[in-house]
């Protein structure tokens, strides 16, 4: 599976209609969903004390919002005090300026990266890269997105949308490999557990020969000014302790009050994102190595990224979504993600919490249709160990949508008059709604849409009313 | 300065948007007690680790650990160890290892090379299987991390019931620092738990990925 | 027992036959089943797509419409859930949010108000057929369909395997996303049919409209009835209003 074309939030709705017809795409959505959906019921399942450590996450999280400029406040001072130096970045362009600053001050020729969100959202590799500096995704799914020069497709898997044979042919036309036996075919021959070793011994040199490692963060620690990286592969644990520096980037609501609350947070997480009781590696680092040390960054920095989300904390109903700690479960649950996959949203994230925070931070006229695509059945809340009320956020932000663009009325409720199958079945649910039909004409695509619905599905007909029908039956009942 | 500038209006929307929108938060409920760690601590940590292919040998006296760890070193077929230098006077792994060459941690390069690394974990926490490894002066960080077998030795007064012992863990290894109410933290510890692990290919399973395939726990199950 | 009947719009004008149904059930049941007048729509279309201000207007109205002291019974868990959210659209602490208030206490969504009545769940209902459950995420994960349905005596009934997955209705969402829509209930479809059902059965109109319409489409003989119709055909062995798809 390749792809081609680059996606942007803005064609969501002809990216998801799209998505909808591959074949191949459903079968590996379906597999994958349903794979992270299992691994998670059986962990909650025997998770004793399940709900209550889960509110203990959620307060962790308000905590931090309730807190927030005081938090960083301290995040920044203690940090500096244990010898981590804090940068501010308002939006990604600085973000980016900021880390490329440092990686020119320690002339980095190869940056490791390990998988991070906000990495991907603030674009830093082609801005590295226009430096001439090499960067190497190294999560192994990352690394496979990068080699083939796609977007990541979800949070917990980046490149669940590629086969074996699509890895090994990357493999050996990108990095010129043939297999550990040195076959030609390694497309033919290749295993899951070679494929993975040869990745391995690639990005092994990767980490010995880097400058500057770069990564994420989970969860940073105002109180002892720490940051908590948390992974499975290990490529995060090489890239803060192999090369001489480390960045790591934070979007700024990643913090938390004390080491308490990280420890609640780590509780719940890898139960919520892989049904792990804890992921293979969760590393806890506090500024560099210290004298007479041997490994470890000797230089550390952090870059606390706003990019949009401090607006956000003024708005009692969405500022819910900055509660988020990334743990991927409300996509695997979201009838919609399972469908469609994380491409079709056209930016970094995806799913229900992906389609909020696009929302919010992306500007709104490239987001209008996101909160539509979206049945508000509730399956992301239910899922959401953090108790986030996706469908409420969605309505908040349709209103928004719909509040900042009047007018297209007439047009719509021309549309209907003209069209009576239209008007019952739209209106039929909802025909004393709106009296004056301000609202359809302003959902972008119904015309197209009416047909296709039709299309698939057997409208009902228009009958004799129901109010109309009891009051014959009763007429007949109290007359005879 | 651009990012001073950000710093300041970064602070002032967030003060400015609490202000407009206060938010309180409810008390949680309280944090659930930690089972308390008995005589079947082992026992549960095996079980724990077991899914996770890592199989926890025991050693009631430091001759049985070597010997544990002269068998896993035969096991895995390996010719070099590099060890943390911190561990108890009465464990000579060193003399356990005699038959293999054994490599000075001194950077990740020679690590790189190196069969096995040997580990003393300051804790494990139960419930979760996870190795608690804190670094400093004699304990490297890429000597758990390199090598693609690692072996760790947990004393029994190491076993902690889960992740809420944390921060504790952390706070007694901190350095006192005239700006750090909690001291200063240990520059990195590692929680680890099972071997490296990834699923990105078609989402099966493969062990070792970047850090160690294979992870060996030796219990020391007397009085440190 | 007296109560007010709330008949969603798409009841109303489409699928009137389910609301007869469930004046029959309630009848028989020993109710006295209150009509209002001047039922329109419960304001949940306009409060889907972000019109507030709509939303408002309706549930004024339905604070008018369903005023008094009686039980509000619903055939519809969506529209139910949506006269209970009325409160959210008036600021507190005014009379309209009082009003909203005391009505979101008294809105019973149909199973739900059935189970509570003397004698439930058994009621002595019989019929001899297999039904395929859809839950409708819309009852909010609420088991009373299955706890009323399962005292039918002779009924098999039969949960797909994503029981409360979404069929892929919601409301516009089928317009403005219809390939979507269509691969929703394209799944819901197989993993109902698999189970080889007799009837499909679900307490959410909207739901049932969306599977059926499909099923129709498909050339699927399944007969797909309301809750409150699979209970009449039970407890009177006839259908009061016929079916709606056969
Ligand atoms: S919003 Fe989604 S990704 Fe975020 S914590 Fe909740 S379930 Fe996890």
């Amino acid at each position: 599976m390749v792809l081609t074309s680059t996606f942007t939030p803005r064609n969501f709705r002809e990216q998801s209609e799209k998505a909808c017809h591959d074949a191949t795409l459903r079968a590996v959505l379906d597999h994958a969903t349903r794979y992270f959906m299992g691994k998670r019921g059986v962990a909650l399942e025997a998770f004793a004390d399940r709900d209550t450590h889960f509110a203990r996450a959620r307060a962790a999280r308000l905590t931090a919002l309730s807190r927030l400029p005081d938090l960083l406040e301290q995040l920044e001072q203690r940090a500096t005090a244990a010898g981590t130096k804090v940068h501010w970045a308002h939006d990604a362009a600085q973000a980016r300026e900021i880390v490329a600053g440092i990686a020119r001050g320690c002339g980095a020729k190869v940056v490791v990266k390990g998988k991070s969100m906000v990495t991907e959202e603030i674009a830093l590799n082609p801005a590295l890269e226009a430096d001439g500096i090499e960067v190497w995704e190294t999560d192994l799914g990352e690394f496979i997105v990068q080699l083939a020069e796609e977007p990541p497709s979800h949070i917990i898997a980046p490149c669940i949308h590629k086969s074996r044979a699509d890895v090994a042919a990357l493999f050996r036309e990108k990095l010129g490999l043939a297999g550990l036996s040195g076959q030609e075919d390694l497309e033919d021959s290749a295993s899951i557990p070679e494929l993975t070793l040869l990745a391995r011994r690639a990005l092994r040199e990767k980490f010995l020969a880097a400058d500057l490692g770069v990564t994420g963060v989970n969860i940073a620690v105002a109180e002892t000014g720490s940051v908590i990286l948390v992974e499975n592969e290990g490529n995060i644990r090489m890239s803060t302790t192999c090369p001489p520096v480390h960045v790591a980037i934070m979007s700024l609501e990643k913090v938390a009050a004390s080491l308490e609350d990280a420890a609640d947070i780590l509780r719940v997480l890898p139960r919520s994102a892989t049904g792990q009781k804890m992921s293979s590696y969760v590393s806890v680092l506090t500024g560099p190595r210290r004298s007479g040390e041997l490994d470890g960054a000797r230089e550390t920095h952090l870059v606390i990224l706003d990019n949009g989300r401090s607006e956000i904390l003024a708005d009692a109903v969405l500022r819910e979504a900055l509660l988020c700690f990334r743990c991927g479960a409300c996509l695997n649950s979201c009838p919609v993600y399972q469908t469609i996959g994380g491409h079709a949203y056209g930016s970094v994230y995806s799913g229900p919490i992906g389609t909020l925070l696009s929302s919010l931070l992306l500007p709104a006229k490239d987001t209008r249709d996101l909160p539509f695509g979206c049945t508000l059945c509730g399956a992301c809340k239910k899922t959401c160990p953090l108790g986030i009320d996706h469908p409420k956020l969605m309505l908040r932000l349709r209103e928004r949508v719909c509040a900042g663009s009047p007018g297209l009325a007439s047009a719509a409720h021309t549309f209907l008059a003209l069209h009576p199958l239209a008007y019952r079945l739209v209106m039929g649910a909802a025909r004393a709604v709106d009296p004056h039909l301000n609202l359809l004409p302003r959902l972008p695509g119904l015309p197209s849409g009416l047909a296709s619905f039709v299309d698939s599905r057997q409208p009902p007909e228009l009958k004799k009313p129901f109010t109309a029908q009891l009051r014959n039956a009763r007429k007949k009942r109290g007359g005879a | 300065m651009m990012s001073v500038d950000a710093r300041q209006r970064i602070l002032d929307t967030l003060r400015a948007g609490l202000a407009t929108a206060p938010l309180t938060v409810p008390a949680p409920p309280a944090r659930p007690a930690s089972l308390p760690v008995g005589p079947d601590a082992w026992a549960l940590l095996a079980e724990v680790l077991a899914p996770l292919d890592v199989r926890v040998r025991l050693a009631k006296t430091p001759a049985e650990a070597a010997n544990h760890v002269a068998d896993i070193a035969r096991e895995r077929g390996a010719q070099s160890y590099a060890r943390w230098e911190h561990m108890p006077p009465a464990l000579d792994m060193d003399d356990a290892l005699a038959g293999l060459s054994r490599v000075l941690p001194d950077c990740c390069q020679t690590l790189a090379h190196v069969d096995i690394g040997l580990t003393f974990a300051q804790a494990a926490l139960i419930d979760s299987g996870s190795l608690v490894l804190v670094a400093g002066r004699e304990r490297p960080r890429a000597v758990s991390l390199l090598p693609p077998t690692h072996v760790c030795l947990v004393p029994r007064s190491a076993l902690a019931p889960d992740v809420s012992a944390l921060p504790e863990l952390l706070r007694a290894h901190a350095d006192a620092s005239p700006s750090l109410p909690a001291g200063k933290l240990p520059s990195c510890l590692n929680l680890v738990t099972g071997p490296s692990s990834t699923a990105d290919i078609e989402l099966v399973l493969v062990r070792g990925v970047h850090g160690p395939g294979a992870l060996d726990i030796v219990g020391l199950d007397w009085d440190i | 027992m007296r109560i007010k009947l709330m008949i969603p719009c798409l009841v109303e004008d489409c699928l009137p036959e389910i609301g007869l149904a469930v004046v029959s059930v309630l009848e028989r049941l020993g109710c006295g089943v209150g009509h209002p007048k001047g039922q329109t729509c419960c304001g949940q279309m306009a409060f889907k797509t972000g019109d507030a201000a709509g939303a408002r207007a309706q549930a004024l109205r339905s604070l008018d419409v369903f005023a008094g002291p009686e039980p509000v019974v619903c055939p519809s868990g969506s529209c139910a859930k949506m006269l209970r959210t009325y409160p959210q659209l008036f600021e507190p602490g005014t009379p309209d949010h009082a009003r909203a208030l005391a009505l979101a206490g008294r809105v019973v969504e149909f199973c739900e108000f059935v189970l509570t009545l003397p004698g439930a769940p058994d009621f002595g209902a019989r019929l001899t057929a297999r039904a395929a459950l859809h839950r409708s995420c819309q009852l909010d994960g609420s088991d009373a369909p299955q706890r009323l349905l399962a005292a039918v005596h002779g009924l098999t009934l039969l949960e797909p395997e994503r029981p409360e997955r979404c069929c892929g209705f919601g409301g516009l969402f089928s317009l403005q996303f219809p390939a979507v829509s269509e691969s929703l209930v394209e799944d819901k479809a197989r993993e109902l049919l698999a189970l080889n059902p007799d009837i499909l059965v679900s307490a959410e109109p909207s739901c049932l409209m969306n599977i059926s319409g499909y099923l129709s489409r498909s050339g699927s003989p399944v007969r797909t009835l309301h809750a409150a119709q699979l209970l009449d055909l039970a407890l009177n062995g006839a259908l009061t209003g016929g079916v709606s798809w056969s």
